[in-house]
Formats: C-alpha cells, structure tokens, sequence
C-alpha cells in the first residue's frame, strides 16, 4: 500500500513545518521525525489536496504554537548530561565544596573585620561573588549561598562602616597631635 | 485561560495524558486527527492539538500503542494508532492507581 500523501503547497504550511523542525532540534530524533511526520500527517488531512487560507489558518492555530509542540518531546539528552561524558561529575563535586568554602570563608571574614578590615573585605567580597554566581547557577545548596550572602554583606558593611568611622576619626586624630598644624599650613601658605 | 492556570494544567497533564490518549484509543484504533478532535472535546486535557504528536511517537516508543496504515474513502491511506497488549496493561494499571489517587486528592481539597 502506497503511504504517500498529497504533497501540500502553500507558504503558510511550509513555515509552520520549518518553524516545528527547528523547535524540535534538540529532541529525541526518533521523536522528532514521527512528529514532523505525523503532524504533516494532521495538516493534509484538515486541508485536503486544495489548502484554501482560512482552513490552513484554523489548522495551524489548532495544531498550536511550535514551541508547545516541541515542549512535550522528549530531549535528545537528558538536561545536566549535556556537558558531555565526564564533566558533569566535576561540575556535581564543584557545586558542593565551593558553597561550604564560601560560607566558611565569609563566616571567618567577619570576626576578622576587628583585626584587620583590610584582608577582611576581599575576602568577603570574593565569597560575595561566588554565591551570586553559583546562585545564579541555580546551584542545589542554595541554603549555604544565601547565608554567604549574608555573613559576606556583614562584613562588607562592617568594613565600610570602619572606614567611614577612620575617614571621620582622622582631622580630629590629625588635630589633636598636632595643636598647631593649622598655623603651619597657614605659615607655609605664602612659600607655594 | 490565565497563565497561572495554564501552568498548573502543564503540571497536571505531566503522567495522566498519555493515558487518557490510551483510554481514547480503548473504543478503537483512531488517526492523528481523529484522535486530536476526540481530546479536544476536553478543552483541560491537551495545550493545543499539536502537542498530541510527540506523546504519540513516545507511546508508540514505549510499545504502548500501535501504528498501520489503513485505506480511506476521502482520499490518502491514514496512520491509524491501535492499543497494544502492553499499553492495555499500562492502562489497567493506572485505572487501578488512578481512583484511590483522586478519591484522595479530592477528599483533601474539599476537607481543606
């Protein structure tokens, strides 16, 4: 028996069909092909061999977005084994040790803002970033991120909040050693 | 129909579709079409009536139904789907599975 249908011309379907390929790219081929097949199938059975405009119409906005279509195949490979053999395993490791060294370190960071605000705030700023990445990343330990988020900002504003204290500090710290440096200023003043 | 609850029908639609398309396929063998116009009598079961080809060709993938080629009086031979021993055996399942299931879900809904 002769399965060949009616070969149908007409712009409309022609795009759909280009469209639905490119939407079911990454799709399980077997998958991909059968439905490019069938869904051929459907439209030349609802237009018939003369496709007029409006029955084309109605057929497409039935058959309903490519996207949709191509949502409910089966990915060629399933997510996370896309990377290709070998590199999701590191990746899977990478994304329980760096959030724990984060949160440690951002954890350290804060008690260190006492001793010295200078070593304190990269470090924290660093964990900043990583959490943001890794949270970006969607990573699993989403917990540990956002208490790296958190312990990391403490220290950050601990750190600002020191500076802005030493900023103010300094005229008054620079005033009270030496009584008379205003008068130097203005002594030395005519010599520039 | 909103986007919200669009989103819950996707999930809902998640498990049960491909047997309610078995169940459709228990009064007989059906083409795409055919089949497409009998889901889209419930407006909540398919997105739109492409999405119905993928879960064919993985129904057919799974060896839970059928295809063969049968004559037309209007025009072209048509790929008619058929339930296979194996998709009849899946559907028994689920019918089994399926009324404590809902009988819970419901229950629960209407207590809360």
């Amino acid at each position: 028996m002769s399965t060949e249908r009616t070969t149908m011309t007409h712009p409309l379907i022609d795009a759909y069909l280009t469209d639905l390929e490119r939407a079911l790219a990454d799709a399980d081929p077997r998958e991909r092909a059968e439905t490019l097949t069938t869904v051929r199938e459907h439209i030349s059975e609802s237009v018939g061999d003369a496709p007029d405009g409006a029955r084309v119409a109605q057929t497409l906005t039935d058959l309903g977005p490519v996207e949709l279509i191509a949502a409910e195949a089966t990915p060629a490979t399933p997510p996370g084994a896309r990377a290709g053999t070998g590199t999701p395993a590191p990746a899977a490791d990478r994304d329980l040790w760096v959030p724990r060294v984060a949160l440690t370190a951002a954890v350290l960071s804060v008690p260190l803002v006492v001793l010295n605000f200078l070593l304190a705030a990269p470090i924290a700023l660093a964990c900043l970033v990583v959490a943001i990445v890794y949270l970006r990343r969607r990573s699993p330990q989403r917990g540990l991120l956002q208490a790296t988020l958190v312990a990391s900002g403490l220290t950050l504003l601990a750190t600002f909040a020191l500076l802005v204290t030493h900023v103010l500090a300094a005229p008054n710290e620079a005033g009270a050693a030496s009584p008379h440096a205003g008068q130097t200023v203005s002594a030395a003043a005519p010599l520039g | 129909m909103s986007s919200s609850t669009e989103s819950v029908l996707t999930q809902l639609r998640k498990g049960v579709l491909e047997y309610c398309v078995l169940a459709s396929l228990r009064a007989g063998p059906a083409y795409g079409l055919e089949l497409a116009g009998r889901l889209a009598q419930h407006p909540t079961l398919l997105a739109s009536e492409g999405t119905l080809y993928p879960l064919l060709a993985r129904l057919r993938k799974q060896g839970w139904v059928t295809t063969s080629w049968q004559e037309s009086t209007s025009g072209p031979p048509r790929r008619y789907y058929e339930l296979s021993p194996d998709g009849t055996s899946a559907l028994e399942t689920f019918l089994a599975t399926w009324g404590p299931f809902s009988h819970d879900v419901t229950f629960l809904l209407e207590e809360s």
